[in-house]
This record gives structure tokens, sequence and C-alpha cells, in this order.
């Protein structure tokens, strides 16, 4: 199942039974807001801490994911999640009220490929017959986590990303009918010495363009197989940064189309306070499993390719000088019969 | 290769392999350049435009509760920290520092932000090991040097003389 050299080709082709998208209010005011499962008019989610809200954007997009897929909770084999927080505590949390076999992966922002990866991969082994692969991320608590207090006045520069409100959950099955998941490539940690944690895209441009180059490499493909190629959220700067790196090595991106998941989420012109744009966790996720998938169902897109872009710092290496090692995952969905 | 390379310093795309530098130019060019003299200038407007509010604040206390300066100075302080700690609870601080930057920072004002918005986060966590340990968090550092720049600045004044007549 190893094709080339760092990507996996699932052969019996697991199917997103169901997915279910939940975002914060910021989210439900931007371009993408008729595709998103549920939107609550209110950051703090209806919780006391930043934290419940988490849990509970991630908890209540799991149970509309099973819904989705019309499977109950006791079916269910496996739930592979993670987040931004220390420890993740968001997936673990949820973990609990789930109550599956669970597997926590923390892959920063790229957590979303990286679970439906692992959850594709455990399908295809026969691991399980339904596994969950799901993520969230809230602003507030990686602003508290790894910036400074949410209400805390500070000056931004424009390479500032936005951590999105929201939770994305995919239910993964071996038989069924929906989008089927054909090829996952994982990432390799780049590092080009970027230390600024107010501009993740330039740190993380690097490893997207190695994680597409790999895959196109591994598989055989090209752009043009794809109709639409997005990454995770390097916003305007990394993604203007990958496309020339992509062009340098002779990968064109023209005649397809390319995206990102960070760009794609806000309105930067009524919604200047993202500055560059979107980022975190549910960034890839919510956009591919709200705005890509139902693109998929209605028969705009037959074949994709999303590349899941995650900074792996903490407060603490950032603080003690060192680099933000970067990583991308990209997962290839194709359309399936509905 | 550089004398001094770390791993997975040098990336290595299929045909072209880049360094640290050489990606730092290619990064350069999407890089959006902050605006330093229109921030000055904002940071000029709204750190002043504070310290009016504070003289007239003073200029209040002196006119109708027949203080002197020296003694109005320390309710004006109050006064400006209260404003503050108001705009931080209802979030308007922070968007006013994004535009302002060191203007709303610098500042007493900016002083009282950054302890009311570490008090505010770290509420969840309790009142002891929340609330009493993160306050000053942000500020803890301000009151560090500052007392030692005073301690400083106090050691040559008794050194050489110089400086303050009190």
């Amino acid at each position: 199942m190893l094709i080339g050299a760092q990507t996996w080709e699932f052969k019996s082709k697991p199917v997103i039974l169901g997915a279910a998208t939940v975002v914060g209010p910021e989210e439900g005011q931007g371009p993408l807001t008729s595709d998103f499962d549920f939107v609550y008019d209110n950051l703090e989610i209806d919780e006391k801490t930043w934290e419940k809200a988490e849990r509970k954007l991630l908890e209540h997009a799991s149970s509309l994911a099973l819904v989705h897929a019309g499977i109950s909770k006791d079916q269910l084999q496996l739930f592979v999640g993670g987040d931004l927080m220390n420890q993740i505590i968001s997936a673990t949390f949820a973990a609990r009220t789930i109550g599956a076999p669970y597997l926590g992966v923390f892959g920063a922002c790229s957590t979303s490929m990286e679970s439906l990866a692992v959850a594709a991969m455990v399908v295809d082994a026969g691991g399980a017959q339904y596994a969950l692969a799901a993520t969230a991320s809230h602003n507030c608590t990686a602003e508290k986590q790894f910036r400074y207090p949410t209400e805390y006045g500070s000056q931004k520069p424009p390479t500032a990303q936005y951590t999105i409100t929201g939770s994305g959950a995919a239910v993964v099955a071996s038989s069924g009918s929906g989008p089927r998941i054909t090829h996952a490539t994982i990432g390799k940690i780049q590092d080009l010495g970027v230390k600024d944690p107010f501009n993740m895209g330039e740190a993380m441009a690097p490893a997207a363009a190695d994680t597409l180059v790999a895959h196109f490499k591994d598989t055989g493909r090209t752009p043009e197989d794809y109709d639409l190629i997005v990454t995770g959220d390097l916003a305007s700067v990394g993604h203007a940064i990958v496309s020339d790196l992509l062009k340098q090595d002779g990968v064109t991106m023209e005649k397809t189309a390319f995206n990102d998941c960070g760009l794609m989420i806000y309105d930067r012109e009524k919604q200047p306070f993202v500055f560059a744009g979107g980022s975190g966790c549910g960034c890839s996720a919510v956009v591919t499993y709200g705005h890509i998938l139902k693109r998929m169902k209605r028969g705009e897109l037959n074949r994709v390719l999303i590349a899941a872009t995650g900074a792996l710092m903490s407060p603490l290496s950032y603080q003690q000088g060192e680099s933000i090692p970067c990583i991308a995952h990209a997962v290839s969905i194709e359309r399936g019969e509905n | 290769m550089p004398a001094k390379s770390k791993p997975g310093a040098r990336m290595k795309l299929s045909s072209t392999s880049l360094t640290e530098q050489e990606y730092k130019q290619i990064a350069k060019k999407h890089k959006p350049k902050p605006k330093v003299l229109a921030n000055c200038l904002k940071a000029f407007l709204v750190g002043g435009t504070i310290c009016l509010i504070g003289q007239c604040i003073q200029q209040l206390f002196m006119t109708f509760a027949g203080m002197s300066s020296k003694e109005a100075s320390s309710p004006t302080v109050a006064v400006l920290i209260i404003i503050s700690v108001i705009l931080t609870c209802f979030g308007i601080y922070d968007k006013i520092a994004q535009w302002a930057g060191a203007g709303s920072a610098v500042p007493v004002t900016g002083f009282a932000n950054s302890m009311c918005s570490s008090a505010l986060e770290a509420k969840a966590e309790g009142l002891v090991l929340g609330v009493g340990a993160s306050m000053f968090k942000l500020a803890g550092s301000v009151i560090v040097f500052g007392v030692v720049a005073a301690f400083i600045i106090g050691v040559i004044h008794v050194i050489f003389g110089l400086g303050g007549n009190h």
C-alpha cells in the first residue's frame, strides 16, 4: 500500500459516509456560511470557558457527522482526533463523550488530514468498519495558549493569521456511498528557519510544497488530474510563496484550481481583522468537510487534493528562540456514487 | 554545504534545493511591509490623546476638588486605569490597540489593560492559581525592569549626585 517514498494508496478506497461542520459567528459571516451545518451566534459557544467551547464544537460536529452517516455511537469502532491545545484536551474530552476506541493525534493545523489519513488507513486495513476523524479549533483558546490574552491590546502585523472557531468531523467507512479516499501523502518536517509566530504562512509554505511535490512524484499524477488542490492554512503570504516554490520546481498549477482554506473561509475585504487569512485545526477541516465535500456531492468536483499544513511550535520553543518546524499531509478524495 | 548546518535547514525539492537565505529572499517578495510611518503617526496621535485626557482629568481635580497638581496626579492615574479596565472588559481596548499600536500600549492605560486582560483570561483557572498568579504575566516584566532601572538610577544619583533634588 506504500507507493513511492511517502504515499499510502488505499486499495479499498474507504468512503466518507457522512461529515459535519460546526463554526463560530465570524466564520458564519464568511463566504462559505451556507456550507456549514451549524453556525453558533456567540464566540462562547454557550459555555463558560474557551476550552469547554472548543470541546463542545468538536462534540457537536462529531455527533452531527454520525447522524449524517446514519450510524449510531455504538457502531463507531475508532475515533481519531486532535486539536491545538496542550495535551490535545479537546479531542480527549470529546472522546470521553463519544466513547469509542480513541487515538489522539497532533499535527497542529494539519491534524484534519492527519486524522483522516489515519482513519482511512485503519479502515482500509480492516481495523474498523466505521472510524471517525475529527478536529476543532477556537480562536480564543489558541490566542490564550499561543499568543496573548484575548483582550490584550497588541498590534498584529499584516502577516498574522486568525485562528478559526469551528470543528469538522467525518465518518470513514469500509463501504457505502459517498466520496472516496484514495491516497494520503504523509509529510516530512520542513524548517527553513522562520521564527516569527505572526508569520506562519511563510513558515509552513515549504512543507506544503514538499508534500505536494512528493505526492505527484509518488502517484505519477500531475496537478491537472485534480479539479481542485487546496493547501490548509497558508493564507495570503504562504499561498503566494508556495505557488512560487512549486513553479521553481517545475510544477505548474495553472491548469487546475489552486486555493487555500485560510483564504476561502473569510472575506478579507469585509473581515479585515483576519489579516492574512484563517488558520487553525478547524480551518482545513470545515472547508474540506463543509464546502469541498458539498461541491463534490453536487457534481462540481470529481477529484480533489487537500494538503493540510501545520506549524508544530509551542510557546516554549518559540520563547527559547527555536524556529518553527512545519509539516503538511495531503489526502486525495474522489467523487463516489451518491 | 555550509559549515554549520542543522538537520532540515536545507530543503530539497525534487529539482531545487533551498538554503534558509535563499528561502528568505523568495518569501520577502510576498510579505506585506508594515506601515512604519503611518503606525508612528497613529501612535503619536492616540498616545497624545490619552495624555491630553489625563491632563483634563487632572485639571478637573484641581479646579473642582481644590487639589494641587501633585495631589491630583494619583486620582488622575486611578481614573485612567478605571477607564482602561472598563474598555478592556467590553472588548474595546484591543481594537483601539490594533489601530494605535504603541500609542495605547505605552501609557498607564496599556499597563492596566495588560493586567486586566491577563486576569480575565485566567478567571477559568480559579482565583488563586488563575487570577492571582497570572495577573502580572505580562505586567510583571515591566515592574521587574522598572525596579531594576530605578535602582541603577538611584545608585548613579547617590554616587555622582546627579539629578533629583528631593
